[in-house]
This record gives C-alpha cells, structure tokens and sequence, in this order.
C-alpha cells in the first residue's frame, strides 16, 4: 500500500508541475501518469473509485505523449493577443477537464474509502474536502470555457489563472494526503503482524526442535 | 488472515463515495454548465457572416498615375482568408498596396487595401469610352484560390490634362475623422461658383452637406458669384446612426464648378471621402442583416 501510496503521490506531482526550459518539460507529465497507473493498478481492487482515476489517467496519458511531440491541444496562454477561440481550441481543453477531474475523483474516493476503514476520520474528511475543491475549480472553468467563443478572451484567461492557481493548492494537498495514507495501518495490519510473528517462533522452534539429540 | 475486500464496480463506488444530495448538486452544475455551452455556440453562430466579402463601395476615380482609393473588405475573425491582390482586365494600370487590418470587432475583421493607378508603358490599343462604372473585380487570396467578387460601384474617369488658363489653384484643404472637411482654391480673377456635381450626390441625400464660401466670408448655399482671393468648399457628411451609408465607404471626385468673367465654364476636381468607422453595435446589426439576406 505503501509503495502504491508513494507511485500515486509522485505521479500527482510530475502532472501538476511543469519546468519548462526551452518549451521541454523536464517534469514529464507522460511519466507522472505511466506511475498512476502503476500505483492505482495495485490499489484497483479495493475500491471501484481506483478504476475510474486508471481509465482517466489512460486517456491522459497518449494526450501527454502528443505534447511531448508538440502535437498537443491549444492552452490558454495568459499573453495571447487572440480576439476569441475557435471551438476546435476549446473543445479539447473541456474534455481534458473532464478527465482530470474524473481521475481526481476516482483517486479521492478511493483513498478516502481506505482512511475511513483505517479508521481515520480527519483523513477521510480531508479527501472529502479536496474533491469539492477540485470539483468546484473545475466546473468553474468549464463553465468559464465557452466565453471564449464570443471574445470574452481577457474575462477567459483571468478564470483560468484563478482556476489554476486553486487546482494547483488542491493538487498539492491531494499528494500530502495520499503520503500520509501511505503510512496508515491497513485493517488486520496488527492481526497480520500478529500472525507473522508467530510463524517465525514456529519455524525457529522447529529448528531448534531438528537439531536436539 | 485478512479476507480483501469485495470488489467495487466504479457507479457502486459512486453510489457509495457521494451522498444523494451531493449528486444533486453535481447534475445541478452539470446542466449550468452545459446551458453556458450551448448558449454560447448560439450566440456564436448567429454572429458570424455567412461569407466574406467586400463592402458596397461608391467610389469616384480618375485612372491618372497617384489617383488612389481604398477597398474595404470584412470577414470573420476565424477566416485565414484574406485578399493578397485584386485586379481588373479593364484597367491594366491599377495596383493595389498590401491588404491590413483596419479595424476588428468582436467576431469579425475589417482589412483595407489601398489601390492607385501607375503609368502605363503605351497607350493600350483601344480604351474604353469614358467613364467606366466597375462592380466587380478579380481577387486574389492568400490560400491560392481566386474569385470574382462585387466591390459596390467604382467610376473610373479618364485621366485629362488641366486646361490651360484655369482661374482657381488648389491651396489646401483638410479632413477630419468627424466627416467633416474643407478644400481651399485662390485665385486672381473674377469668378462665380455655380455649384459642386458628383455621381453620388443624389444617392447620398441630405447626408451629404456642403458649403461654398467665397473670399469676403459670406456663405452661399446656392453657389452665388465668389470672385475674392480665396474660396473654399466646406463639407460634412451626416449619416444617423444605424444607417446603411455607416457601412457605405465614399470616395468622391467632386467637381466644383464656377464661371470666369467671359461666361467660360470651368471645373476643379475635389476629392472628398468618408471611410467606414462602424461601432460593435452597427457590426452585428450588418452581420444580421447579411444573414437575413442569405435566407
């Protein structure tokens, strides 16, 4: 868990942060989600939420991969002398939308089911609170999206800073969250630890039990 | 040891992870956010020309070297198509400078292109009789592709020398962004304005005014005798707002027209425009009215 816990929260950070030098990413986005998927496909089969974050992450990841050719949909970039944009611009950047905020979905339900049967409440509460925020953002932007059409150009890009900003501090928290459900006490951990170390005494006991005369 | 947990189906997830009222909310936004879409894509529709085009000129020119005039021509934002050359067979002279943006609007972009006629090597073989109206012309577009296209009404006059012993020189003359504008004219000798005769003055109505001035400062409406050091013609166009002419770009070669001493009559060209300056406003209403015209 811990390990899925770990390949989810780092793959969060390579998506949501970019450092570009030269228009190249060095925080590749295509191998933050190459490791959510790694991570979500161990964490899939406790609770359906996973699935859902890996089918959006799937349909992320060959997106990212066109970026990397230079081959990616149009951004809204902040210093565009653009009058409005055309539907085929807008389109791609709604749908992109959509998935990310699936994937979020899917990754806070999930280890928010896995806290509650922790039994950590604060936590549970927590990815409870970081969804609606990332739900709020996003929806704010897809509705802000189409405005663009009709010229509200500068109305547009100040939406999409203030989104931006917002989805980056809920992103941020997301991956603090996910860490720290790394490091819960799965359900039975004690049971289990319990039983492990019974097995070692039976073992050494028997060893020591061959070699009496 | 610990039994996994049974598998969840992502809508069961769902079911779980969002209690019914949140669900509620989220359809709620859901259909906001799809009504600010299809919102947009209708108003979007609605605002764009059904094809890009020139606008109706009325344009009077003389086809000698450094007369020029400009062609206006509008088309949605979106459309990469822009003229790069216009021509016409019947006037081998004419050039035309490169096509800019004039102006832009919320959906559509005006562009200006500045034609002039330049010297010709010979005298063609034959020319056509004197004027020459042209409505439309050949254009040639950036993406390789040509067409025939109306302009509105183009006069073309033949170029003719200044006749000797003409009473009027040219002094100066201004214009203003407001229509507004005035030509001055000195002379020496006793002269009488009869009046200032252009092709489109009929069309243009009571939204085209004009006043003759004589030297001595007393206006003349009808064009009484002048005869003092200078005479001018003032101008101003009138057009309402919400009026066709709005979008209507004027290029007249007026003639002002005046008598010596001896009865002779003679003629001095006056080259008054007015360039299309529409609001947002006069914009859509001219993209609703072409739209109404393509049904």
């Amino acid at each position: 868990m811990r390990t899925a816990c770990s390949q989810v929260a780092w793959g969060l950070g390579l998506t949501l942060f970019d450092l570009r030098i030269g228009g190249f990413d060095l925080l590749p986005d295509t191998l933050g989600f190459i490791l959510m998927l790694i991570g979500l496909s161990g964490a899939s089969r406790r609770h359906g939420g996973f699935g859902i974050a890996m089918a959006a992450a799937a349909l992320l990841l060959p997106v990212s991969v066109a970026e990397l050719a230079g081959l990616g949909p149009e951004q809204l970039s902040l210093t565009s002398n653009k009058q409005l944009y055309a539907l085929s611009d807008l389109w791609p950047i709604a749908l992109l939308t959509i998935c990310t905020l699936a994937m979020l979905f899917g990754i806070c339900a999930g280890f928010s089911r896995i806290s509650a049967r922790a039994g950590d409440r604060a936590l549970t509460r927590s990815f409870g609170a970081v969804w609606k925020l990332s739900f709020a953002f996003g929806a704010v932007m897809l509705f802000a999206l189409p405005f663009g059409l009709n010229g509200y150009v500068s109305s547009l890009v100040v939406v999409t800073l203030l989104t931006g900003l917002g989805q980056l501090a809920a992103g941020i928290w997301l991956i603090v969250l996910v860490t720290r459900t790394g490091r819960l006490k799965a359900p039975g951990d004690h049971i289990r630890m319990k039983y492990d170390e019974l097995r070692r005494r039976v073992k050494s006991l028997d060893k020591s039990s061959d070699i009496r005369p | 040891m610990d039994n996994p947990p049974p598998i969840r189906t992502p809508l069961s997830s769902m079911q779980e992870a969002i209690p019914l009222r949140y669900r509620v909310l989220g359809l709620a936004v859901a259909i906001v956010i799809v009504v600010s879409w299809v919102n947009n894509l209708y108003v979007h529709a609605k605002s764009l020309l059904p094809h890009a085009r020139f606008l109706s000129h009325r344009i009077e020119v003389t086809d000698a070297p450094g007369d020029s005039f400009f062609l206006y021509y509008i088309a949605n934002i979106e459309d990469r198509r822009v003229p790069v050359s216009v021509a016409e067979a019947s006037l081998p002279n004419l050039r035309f400078e490169p096509v800019y943006e004039y102006m832009t609007f919320r959906h559509q972009a005006l562009y200006r292109m500045m034609g002039h006629f330049e010297s010709l090597a010979a005298e063609p073989a034959s020319r056509e009789a004197d004027p020459r109206t042209i409505r439309a012309m050949d254009v040639y577009f950036n993406d390789g592709t040509h067409a025939r296209m109306e302009i509105g009404e183009m006069i073309v006059y033949r170029d003719k020398p200044q006749s000797e012993g003409d009473p009027l020189k040219y002094a100066g003359g201004s214009s203003s962004n407001d229509g507004s504008g005035n030509a001055v004219f000195t002379t020496d000798k006793f002269v009488t304005l009869t009046g200032l005769s252009s092709a489109y003055l009929g069309e243009l109505g009571s939204s085209f005014q004009y006043e003759l001035r004589g030297g001595t400062g007393q206006s003349s409406p009808s064009g009484e005798e002048a005869a003092r050091r200078s005479l001018s013609v003032s101008y101003r166009f009138t057009i309402p707002p919400g009026s066709p002419l709005r979008l209507t770009p004027i290029s007249m070669r007026t003639l002002l027209r005046y008598k010596d001493a001896d009865g002779r009559d003679w003629a001095q060209p006056v080259r008054i425009e007015q360039a299309p300056y529409p609001t947002e406003a006069e914009m859509r209403r001219y993209v609703s009215e072409q739209r109404r015209d393509k049904s």
